[in-house]
């Protein structure tokens, strides 16, 4: 029996296309928010988004998959590729894994084939329709890059990548992977933009998560994955940890489709739960990315589960939701990416456009970036409609 | 089979039939039902058409005195499948009314038929598997054997299973509580 460790990440957001750029993003305080140029949308220039300013066509020659595949699975693989590339051709007897998460599936095709649909069923080229499920986005992938092992498919809305780690860690745990990767991916919508327009959550402007005039969450688009290995693998390929998945938990808030629990129940069974399973006290986090999304009723509730678990104790705290926009089933991968690199390089982001301090809450995010900072222990937390909240915990190594 | 049906209930033509006897007749609306129930459950009246009998079925199917036919059992070994055909349809139709001006969110967020399976587990605390059908008719075979196989291989100790249906004033629900 193993922990499972990060030994390399891979990612793609509105602030780069890989884990470098990305970071250098982070560092520089660099938005990815903007008005909507390759999503076709009623929307466009009404609602910001943080989208991958790459059309299919050039993310599909990042990797040589083919370009009327869903954006999802392009996604997908340009951040596959990034977290395993250098490692496939040496897996030899190792037992190797793939959990990838989303949540629109190949929506974006059934979107573009659905006003003709309902004229004509028989004008619709079948294979517009064929990936419209969330698996056939996994399946996609793991046929590109050959990842013959156990594979399987995670969707449970805004936390669903953070589950595909969460399981991918607990199967490595009980010895029966010795490698994973593990995140998720999701690609802007007509479906996801309307859906949260309906449920009155988007930002006209940029978001400002945590801030007492916040007004909404800006969608984003995205891929976020982690490698993840027990300790006879790192020896095998010889490679040292970025971290280790110390505690995570899953748990239901039960309380309404959409929405959270004035007090976060859900949002605080998680948090306890993933830090009892680390075995860490409160006062050993140093960081919490938090979901942070920039709604009236998500920053309120985790704002008040972090308040009464940490209770005056706050570890520095802020939500990269701001850069990247809201990845749904991509974020908990995307914040992975992010947490393991705040422990690789001791720094903690900034919570972009912060200006007002929340009534409801006594404690703040952390509003400028700090580096040179000794970060141990980093909680992220990712809570997704139908009350699926999780936590995961990574600890230096 | 190692599980057996404890209690049935039937809502149909206006009234509830409990293991055979009539418990209510002349319902004449789901409100009706539930004031009759002296249910107490205020969120009752934000739920969609379907939502609305899925919930009362389930407390008449389930409801044994004053208690419940699972007190005592462990909630999160506790499953829920339920078959239906017109699903939300009603909500859906309703909802797509609102989007010509202002799409409701309170609307939106029922316009899944698995949502009945949430809103009885919300009420009752159960956290077991499960599963939501949709289906031309009551496929009996069909949901025996999902049913099966959650009590006698997945761990489960009992399930509420049955059928949900309401076309505008056409409601059919059939609910049977079953347990090992």
């Amino acid at each position: 029996m193993s922990k499972s460790y990060i030994v390399n990440t891979g990612i793609i957001t509105a602030i780069g296309n890989d884990t470098g750029k990305c970071h250098q993003s982070l560092m520089e305080g660099r938005t990815g928010i903007s008005q909507a140029e390759i999503l076709q949308t009623h929307w466009q220039g009404t609602f910001p988004v943080g989208e991958v300013k790459m059309s299919n066509a050039e993310l599909a020659a990042i990797t040589g998959m083919d370009e009327k595949l869903p954006r999802t699975a392009l996604l997908s693989g340009v951040a596959v590729k990034e977290t395993w590339q250098a490692f496939q051709e040496y897996t030899g007897s190792l037992r190797t894994g793939f959990f990838s998460a989303n949540t629109v599936g190949g929506m974006d095709l059934t979107e573009s084939v659905y006003g003709a649909l309902k004229q004509d069923v028989f004008s619709v080229e079948p294979g517009k329709l064929k990936y419209h499920e969330c698996g056939a986005i996994t399946e996609l992938v793991r046929k590109h890059f050959k990842l013959n092992g156990f594979a399987t498919t995670i969707s449970t809305a805004c936390s669903s990548s953070a589950n595909s780690i969460m399981m991918a860690a607990q199967m490595i745990e009980n010895d029966m992977m010795d490698v994973a990767i593990a995140g998720g991916a999701d690609s802007l919508s007509k479906f996801t933009l309307n859906g949260f327009n309906t449920l009155m959550i988007l930002d006209k402007q940029p978001c400002q998560p945590f801030d007492n005039e916040r007004r909404g969450l800006n969608l984003g688009e995205g891929a976020g994955y982690v490698l993840l290995m027990n300790e006879k693998a790192m020896k095998q390929y010889g490679l040292a940890p970025i971290c280790a998945v110390s505690g995570y938990a899953n748990a239901n808030d039960a309380y309404h489709q959409t929405a959270s629990s004035p007090d976060g129940t859900g949002n605080k069974l998680a948090m306890t739960e993933a830090l009892k399973k680390s075995g860490l006290a409160i006062s050993q986090i140093d960081y919490i990315n938090l979901h942070g999304t920039g709604t009236a009723n998500n920053d309120s509730s985790e704002g008040k589960a972090i308040a009464t678990i940490f209770e005056g104790n706050i570890p520095k705290a802020s939500s990269t939701k701001a850069f990247t926009g809201h990845t749904l089933g991509a974020c908990g991968g995307v914040e992975a990416v992010f947490s393991a690199l705040a422990i690789r390089d001791g720094l903690v982001y900034p919570n972009l456009r912060w200006q007002h301090q929340m009534e409801d809450i006594s404690w703040k995010p952390v509003t400028a970036l700090q580096t040179g900072l000794d970060i141990r222990h980093v909680l992220s937390n990712s809570f997704g409609f139908g009350g699926n909240c999780s936590t995961l915990i990574f600890s230096k190594a | 089979m190692n599980s057996y049906i404890i209690n049935k209930v039937g809502i149909l033509a206006n009234q509830v039939s409990v293991n055979g006897d009539r418990f209510f007749s002349d319902i004449v609306s789901a409100e009706d039902l539930y004031r009759r129930l002296n249910l107490g459950y205020a969120k009752f009246f934000k739920m969609d058409t379907l939502c609305k009998w899925a919930l009362l079925g389930a407390e008449c199917v389930m409801k044994n005195g004053d208690s419940y036919v699972y007190e005592g059992l462990d909630k999160t070994k506790i499953a829920v499948v339920l078959m239906t055909n017109n699903g939300c349809m009603d909500v859906d139709k309703r909802y797509w009314e609102t989007t010509k001006t202002i799409p409701s969110p309170a609307l939106f967020v029922y316009t899944l038929p698995n949502i009945m399976l949430g809103e009885i587990c919300i009420r009752h605390g159960f956290k077991g598997e499960q599963l939501s059908l949709v289906s031309d008719t009551y496929n009996q075979e069909e949901i025996n054997f999902w049913v099966d196989d959650l009590i006698k291989n997945r761990g489960m100790a009992a399930c509420l299973m049955g059928w949900v249906d309401v076309k505008e004033d056409e409601v059919r629900v059939e609910m049977n509580w079953v347990a090992r």
